[in-house]
């Protein structure tokens, strides 16, 4: 379980974050959703260590990580799929998901991880001598979510899922996500920004603006609430 | 016949070009520190292999396993006490400020050296100093062709240890986005350290092959010019780059001489350094433009 408690991040004077608090239950897909600008992506550059709390706690399985070392964090098992996906574009595809299972105890499973990784993504597969930098969108995203998954994490975080893909491909992926979740009870957090796409997914959302939690309950509620509906989905 | 003789002096100097700025690229490949001052580590690890044979009679590619891990510690110092604060500056900044630095390390080796050792030309006289190998009407001297099979192994091995190892692909990852290879779970700082380490270990190998020919105070900023437009040819990110670039650069220098006149020799290498940078300014074998 992951619990953010009170965050106060600031992007040198700027304070982007306001007394953040959440909870990401294992086992569940838990979605951030918010505008451009909100705070979802510093959420989670937070909690992978690659920015520093000015103020408040973040738990991971009862540890305190939010001093850790970020390459700490991936060994204690939270695994991210940066925005806009940050392949290595040098590297072929089996590169790429090699370099993913750089930990210990993932690098002793690396093949056992890669054969799944090929059978959740056959095109990868396919494609696994190809340099990283000659997929196509989708195909890419599969691979940052492929790579992700080669540490053997029990959290994933995926930020902006949906971003520039085509919503036939962006369902193709999250359907993948749904089945990694429920068959190996990889807990998911998800930051986005298509919030209908977010709250299908999920199973409980939360809500960000401006840097503060605004709102936040079951996933199926939220996209019934008139809030949402207004203020996200443009549905009056 | 004397073009070809020409043209085995241009593969020798390049050659050594290359070992003097395997380590730049090196190290301004992974971490953007632009170390200026590589060809003045290089100078003072001449003087390292110049004493040791000197005084202890090692000869210089074998005292190589003294001075590489001598100059792998002065490296992990250097960084530590001169670079690593600005690991979290931007590319730019970063570029800026450790060519500051790394100028000032030029000027306090460069004087330490004088004052140490003052500012006499020496040379490393082994029994095969001047000894050639004569066959199909060439004289390759041995130390040439000796610098020659270093380099190659150097440069290589390099590209081989990055590629295939596991230490190897961290590095490979940093250098691509060092942000993201935090998520992999890489230690960054501590493999940055390592490499930057590993850079200035490699100019042991250059002041090896210095020592044979010419080593004083003031030949580093003359190496590290051939070292700059190496790395301007070869492109940023290219270990295998470096090695060509040296040999276009050492083929292009000796044709000027042999075509033009032994004084035009700084020029031609000049000429296609702004050649390169007009034209292909992401290098010959780099494949981004910028840093």
């Amino acid at each position: 379980m992951l619990e953010l408690s009170g965050l106060d991040i600031y992007h040198g004077d700027l304070q982007a974050l306001w007394g953040v608090s959440l909870t990401v239950r294992d086992r569940e897909i838990t979605t951030l959703i918010g505008s451009n600008g909100a705070g979802k992506s510093t959420t989670l550059m937070a909690i992978t260590g690659l920015l520093r709390p000015a103020k408040g706690s973040i738990l991971f399985d009862g540890t305190r990580i939010d001093k850790l070392a970020a390459h700490k964090i991936v060994e204690l098992g939270i695994s991210m799929v940066p925005e806009g996906r940050r392949l290595f574009p040098e590297m072929s595809v089996r590169q790429n998901l090699e370099i993913g299972a750089f930990i210990g105890k993932a690098r002793r499973a690396k093949y056992e991880t890669m054969d799944w990784i090929y059978e959740i993504f056959p095109i990868l597969k396919a494609r696994a001598e190809q340099q990283a930098s000659t997929l196509s969108g989708g195909e890419q995203q599969m691979l940052a979510i492929g790579r992700a998954l080669m540490s053997q994490p029990k959290l994933l975080l995926v930020d902006e899922l949906s971003l520039g893909l085509a919503p036939v491909v962006v369902e193709k992926i999250s359907d993948v996500l749904k089945e990694i979740n429920k068959s190996r009870g990889i807990g998911i957090f998800l930051v986005e920004q298509n919030v209908q796409m977010a709250l299908e997914l999920a199973d409980i959302g939360y809500i960000i603006e401006n840097g503060r939690i605004v709102g936040q309950g079951e996933a199926e509620a939220l996209l019934e609430s008139e809030e949402v509906k207004e203020a996200y989905l443009g549905i009056a | 016949m004397e073009l070809a003789q020409f043209l085995t002096y241009g593969v020798i100097n390049g050659a050594i070009y290359a070992l003097v700025a395997i380590g730049l690229a090196l190290i301004m490949g992974i971490m953007g520190i632009f170390n200026i001052a590589q060809g003045s580590l290089a100078m003072v690890a001449a003087y390292a292999s110049f004493f040791l044979f000197q005084y202890l009679g090692i000869d210089p590619f074998l005292s190589l396993v003294l001075t590489m891990p001598a100059m792998f510690f002065l490296g992990l110092l250097l960084h530590e006490g001169l670079f690593s604060w600005m690991r979290n500056f931007s590319a730019g900044q970063k570029l800026r400020n450790s060519l500051l630095v790394a100028f000032g390390l030029v000027l306090i080796l460069e004087n330490l050296a004088t004052v140490l050792w003052t500012a006499n030309e020496r040379c490393v006289t082994t029994a095969y100093s001047g000894a050639v190998l004569a066959t199909a009407g060439l004289r390759i001297p041995y130390i040439g062709l000796s610098a020659v099979g270093l380099s190659i192994l150097v440069i290589f091995g390099l590209h081989f240890f990055v590629k295939r190892t596991l230490f190897g692909q961290s590095i490979w990852a940093i250098s691509q986005d060092h942000q993201c290879a935090h998520l992999m779970g890489i230690n960054v700082r501590r493999t940055t350290l390592i490499a930057f380490g590993l850079g200035v270990a490699l100019s042991a190998t250059a002041g090896a092959v210095i020592s044979l020919y010419t080593v004083s105070p003031a030949v580093g900023l003359d190496w590290t010019n051939k070292a700059l437009i190496l790395v301007v040819l070869a492109g940023v990110g290219s270990i295998q780059g470096i090695f060509f670039s040296g040999l276009l650069l050492g083929l292009v220098e000796v044709m000027s001489v042999y075509f033009v006149g032994v004084h035009y020799t700084g020029v031609a290498g000049l000429v296609i350094f702004i050649l390169v940078l007009m034209f292909r300014p992401q290098g010959l074998f780099g494949k981004q433009v910028g840093v």
